[in-house]
């Protein structure tokens, strides 16, 4: 048991090491994150040092930035499923090198998440009355408490498949099904439920009329799986450019198409959302109307929520045309869909349920520089970690690094 | 590792193309990156509530003993006096058994003075600069219950033509969401409804807030700021007592006074005795006089909430 | 996953060596942060506002007016002019003396015997002709607000202080005219204490109409 323990660390230590490997345009990159993720301390620091009144939330607008960001994260999370499906349930074998692929981003992203959450808090440093058994958790009854559980056991499912494959690939061994078929199970299982669970969140709360319908669940859900596999999309078309690691095109188009059958959900159940909104046109309307239109002359989100439904439209429409199979049509629609679906999934569905108030007030939110820099940071990290996910592991998955080769290959 | 590290050292013999050499370049990196780093944390050096390791270990206000209690309540003492200059009287008073606060507003007499929202912050030693008030008055358009239409702002001589009022603070309520919705069980209903929040335990993640169908919680976006001799120093553990950054707060029908048989501070300031508190289980109160004679509603009942907190009107 | 074993990485082909350019831009962007960091541009982000101290005024549990505890008229004594040996006869306004500066607006309420006493006039006049002291006053205003008296015993009307539960302590309250003129009922305007602060910043859209009074009218 030791000599095993002892061994995957020397294997994450020859993978580590890995890290500090590249040409000048990867150091380069890996410093411009890192200057980001910088920027997002320094700004942090200042806010725990003053308060949350760094940013622009206020008693009215009680959640900002940090939670929408946090919300689309979540779905980011979630859409490793879109691969883990075909590849484990029907053994689909074109994503079979991409799944991995898809499981590592899905760690960074989580990572992400809690991040978002913690930067959130009023009081980061009493994060242990969260923890169960040693803190109060007050679970089953709290949705943020099923919400801190699925989370970190979503991260630590993902971590330990992917931990666990290619450690495999790296011993030239076949995984033994037991050690990662039930974990595989159980995350897809855990996917919809962590991004159900971050709707229930919303859907729960009577009293904002906004988040209390029953559509905000499956709308999370299609819009994750639109944006998730989008962002691998980009992110494959990277891989295959600057590593080695064998992407094929039929891969690619296979995620196109999920993202193309999401985006047409998505739009559709937007489409329900807003015909109820404004068809019925009662007193709870005025939280959508704030948003697309303005309320009382307050415009804030107005320029936002038009941008991402110009985005959401031509994403959709250049997916539904056979241009999007040319991968330079695929990329825009791709980035299209994830900024459009950021906006309106973030901003758009955090905020305008706070405006106006339950007491009819009106109080706009605009972000802060220490708040925007703040979300810059964790995105920074976010990806800087992805990046050294993906260094660490593709020179694995391309057979680069065996126990037998040296560490530099 | 030393030995795979060589081809480290062996290129850094020869730098081609000019360059510098790999560990010349991951050890200046490795230096500039903890400059910028160092200076990045450097906001810290300022930080001036860090908790001590008392502070920071102290458990949930249900699992504390009678003697971890008083030690704390003696911490505190010193806390206030260290800080204001005064030792407070700080006491935890405990819920009357046969007690279930309710509390009644007349919406046809209340004239939207705004004398309550200041008798509260007061009585309850609110931040006033960032202001925190926990009473907001609704000036409302006569003919709507819409509280979209309603004016928070409004100024001068009061009440103003064509416009009632309507004040509202936490409702108390009986299926409270935002007791639901905390994560930490920071905030809790006590046997008398008052649903009140531990300030050492609330991690301010604010869901409490978002679940809130009444506004009535407020959040300590920055150090409160109470100059001292505004202080009041009659002080509940579970109210009134100084509030760190960044934690919730909201009303707690006074409890200091009402847990002593007093009347909240918002009751005995009205200028019109609109505001009327009790014992919703002794059927002699006040409040209870009001339940059965009056015309009671409750504000968004639609929400399902079950208010402690009653409009009535006899006009 | 693993279909492409052995194949050469191609970002390992380029030379160890980092192009001094690149190195120097790198380092010049982490010296650049923590400059930037030290020069703190961005702040703490947005100031506290200035909020006027509150007055405390606002918070005076003073009644709205003051309730006298004998019956005088500018400082005099009722007595040192009406002897009460016989009834007095008359309207004040006509006689153009002392009362007639005296408001009355209390509905059809418009004739002072009606309340004062006729012969006593430091006393209240019942129904039946007998008098009321000013300390009871509230039983003059029962003869005809007898709902609202019946409210204000029970303590659904008028102001109550001190104890809600009486095994604790008492409860004082307020006789009628401590809060309302008896020759003018109906509160004056008071001034309504300061509006709550409102953040600038949450308020930018310009031109937009005051809150409160839509445009249109209604909501919407």
């Amino acid at each position: 048991m030791t000599k095993t323990l002892k061994d995957y660390v020397f294997f994450v230590y020859r993978c580590a090491v890995l890290t500090f490997e590249g040409d000048w345009r990867y150091f380069l990159w890996m410093t411009a994150l890192t200057a980001g993720a910088l920027l997002g301390l320094n700004a942090y620091c200042k806010q725990l040092v003053t308060g949350l009144s760094v940013t622009g939330m206020s008693d009215a607008v009680s959640w900002g930035l940090y939670i929408a960001n946090f919300t689309f994260l979540v779905g980011m999370a979630a859409a490793a499923v879109m691969l883990v499906i075909p590849v484990y349930v029907y053994e689909d074998e074109t994503l079979n090198d991409v799944v991995i692929l898809g499981e590592l981003l899905t760690v960074a992203v989580i990572v992400m998440c809690l991040l978002f959450v913690t930067v959130d808090l009023g009081r980061p440093d009493r994060f242990w009355h969260m923890v169960p058994f040693v803190g109060k958790f007050n679970w089953p009854i709290s949705m943020l408490s099923w919400d801190v559980i699925v989370l970190n056991g979503y991260l630590a499912i993902n971590a330990h498949i992917c931990g666990y494959l290619v450690y495999m690939v790296y011993l030239g061994r076949k995984p033994s099904p037991y050690l990662y078929k039930p974990f595989v199970f159980l995350s897809i299982f855990w996917a919809i439920s962590i991004h159900t669970v971050t709707a229930f969140l919303y859907v729960g709360l009577g009293g904002r009329p906004f988040w209390n319908a029953a559509i905000v669940a499956p709308r999370f859900l299609a819009s994750a799986f639109t944006a998730g596999p989008g962002f691998l999309i980009l992110t494959l078309r990277i891989v295959r450019r600057v590593t080695a690691y064998h992407v094929s095109d039929k891969a690619l188009m296979m995620l196109r198409r999920i993202v193309q059958v999401s985006m047409i959900i998505t739009v559709f159940l937007l489409f329900c959302e807003l015909f109820k909104e404004f068809y019925t046109d009662s007193a709870h309307v005025a939280s959508s109307r704030y948003l697309f239109f303005g309320l009382h002359g307050h415009h804030g989100l107005v320029p936002w929520i038009w941008t991402a439904m110009a985005f959401n439209t031509a994403a959709l429409i250049l997916l539904l045309l056979p241009v999007s199979k040319s991968l330079k049509y695929l990329d825009l629609a791709c980035i299209l869909a994830i900024v459009g679906i950021w906006i309106e999934k973030g901003m758009g569905m955090v905020i305008p349920a706070f405006i106006p108030t339950p007491l009819g007030e009106i109080v706009e939110y605009f972000p802060t520089t220490n708040e925007w820099l703040i979300c810059l940071g964790i995105w920074s990290f976010g990806l800087l970690l992805y990046t050294i996910f993906l260094k660490m592991t593709i020179p694995v998955l391309t057979g680069a690094l065996r126990p037998s080769s040296s560490t530099r290959p | 590792m030393e030995e795979e590290r060589k081809p480290d050292e062996s290129c850094a013999g020869a730098p081609e193309g000019g360059g510098i050499s790999r560990r010349a370049f991951l050890g200046t990196m490795a230096a500039g990156a903890a400059a910028a780093t160092a200076a990045a944390l450097s906001p810290l050096k300022d930080i001036a509530d860090l908790p001590t390791l008392e502070q920071f270990l102290q458990q949930h206000y249900k699992e504390l003993t009678p003697a971890d209690k008083e030690a704390i309540l003696e911490r505190i003492r010193d806390e206030v006096q260290a800080k204001y200059g005064v030792r407070p009287n700080l006491t935890d008073p405990q819920p009357l058994p046969g007690v279930e606060f309710g509390y009644a507003l007349n919406i046809g007499r209340c004239v939207g003075c705004r004398k309550c929202v200041y008798a509260c912050v007061k009585e309850n030693n609110q931040s006033r600069n960032p202001q925190i008030q926990y009473i907001r008055v609704l000036q409302m358009r006569k003919g709507s219950i819409d509280v979209e239409s309603s004016s928070h702002d409004y100024e001068g001589e009061v009440p103003k033509e064509g416009f009632y009022y309507m004040p509202v603070q936490c409702h108390q309520c009986r299926k409270a969401p935002c007791v639901k919705a905390c994560p930490v069980e920071a905030t809790w209903q006590e046997p008398d409804g008052v649903v009140v929040i531990d300030y050492n335990w609330c991690i301010g993640c604010r869901y409490c807030m978002a679940a809130c169908p009444y506004n009535a919680r407020r959040f300590n976006f920055a150090q409160p700021d109470l100059p001292k001799e505004d202080l009041n120093a009659d002080m509940g553990y579970l109210s009134n007592r100084p509030r760190p950054k960044g934690v919730v707060e909201k009303c707690h029908f006074c409890l200091h006074r009402a847990r002593n048989g007093r009347y909240p501070a918002c009751v005995e300031v009205c200028p019109t005795g609109s505001r009327k508190f009790g014992n919703l289980l002794d059927p002699e109160s006040e409040i209870s006089y009001i339940l059965k004679t009056k015309r009671v509603y409750v504000l968004k009942e639609e929400v399902g909430t079950l208010p402690r907190f009653y409009y009535y009107f006899d006009l | 996953m693993n279909s492409h074993p052995q194949e050469p990485d191609r970002s390992k082909r380029v030379p160890s060596a980092v192009p001094t350019r690149a190195a120097a831009l790198m380092v010049a962007i982490f010296l650049g942060l923590a400059v930037f960091f030290r020069a703190d541009p961005v702040g703490q982000g947005p100031a506290l506002d200035a909020i006027p101290p509150d007055d405390p005024a606002f918070a005076s549990t003073l009644p709205a007016r003051k309730a006298r505890t004998e019956m005088t008229f500018d400082g005099a004594p009722c007595k040192s002019c009406h002897e009460g040996t016989e009834a007095i006869q008359g309207s004040p306004v006509e006689k153009g003396v002392f009362h007639d500066k005296i408001a009355l607006k209390h509905g059809r309420n418009k004739h002072c015997f009606n309340c004062h006493h006729r012969l006593q006039p430091a006393n209240f006049s019942d129904f039946d002709g007998s008098s009321i002291k000013l300390a009871d006053v509230q039983l003059l205003c029962a003869k005809c607000h007898g709902t609202t008296f019946r409210d204000w015993e029970s303590g659904a009307h008028g102001r109550r202080a001190g104890y809600w539960d009486a095994s604790q302590g008492k409860f004082k309250t307020l006789v009628c005219i401590a809060c309302h003129d008896p020759h003018w009922p109906v509160f004056k305007p008071l001034r309504a204490a300061a509006a709550p602060h409102v953040n600038p910043r949450t308020r930018k859209a310009a031109g937009a109409p005051a809150h409160g009074e839509p445009a249109e009218g209604g909501r919407r």
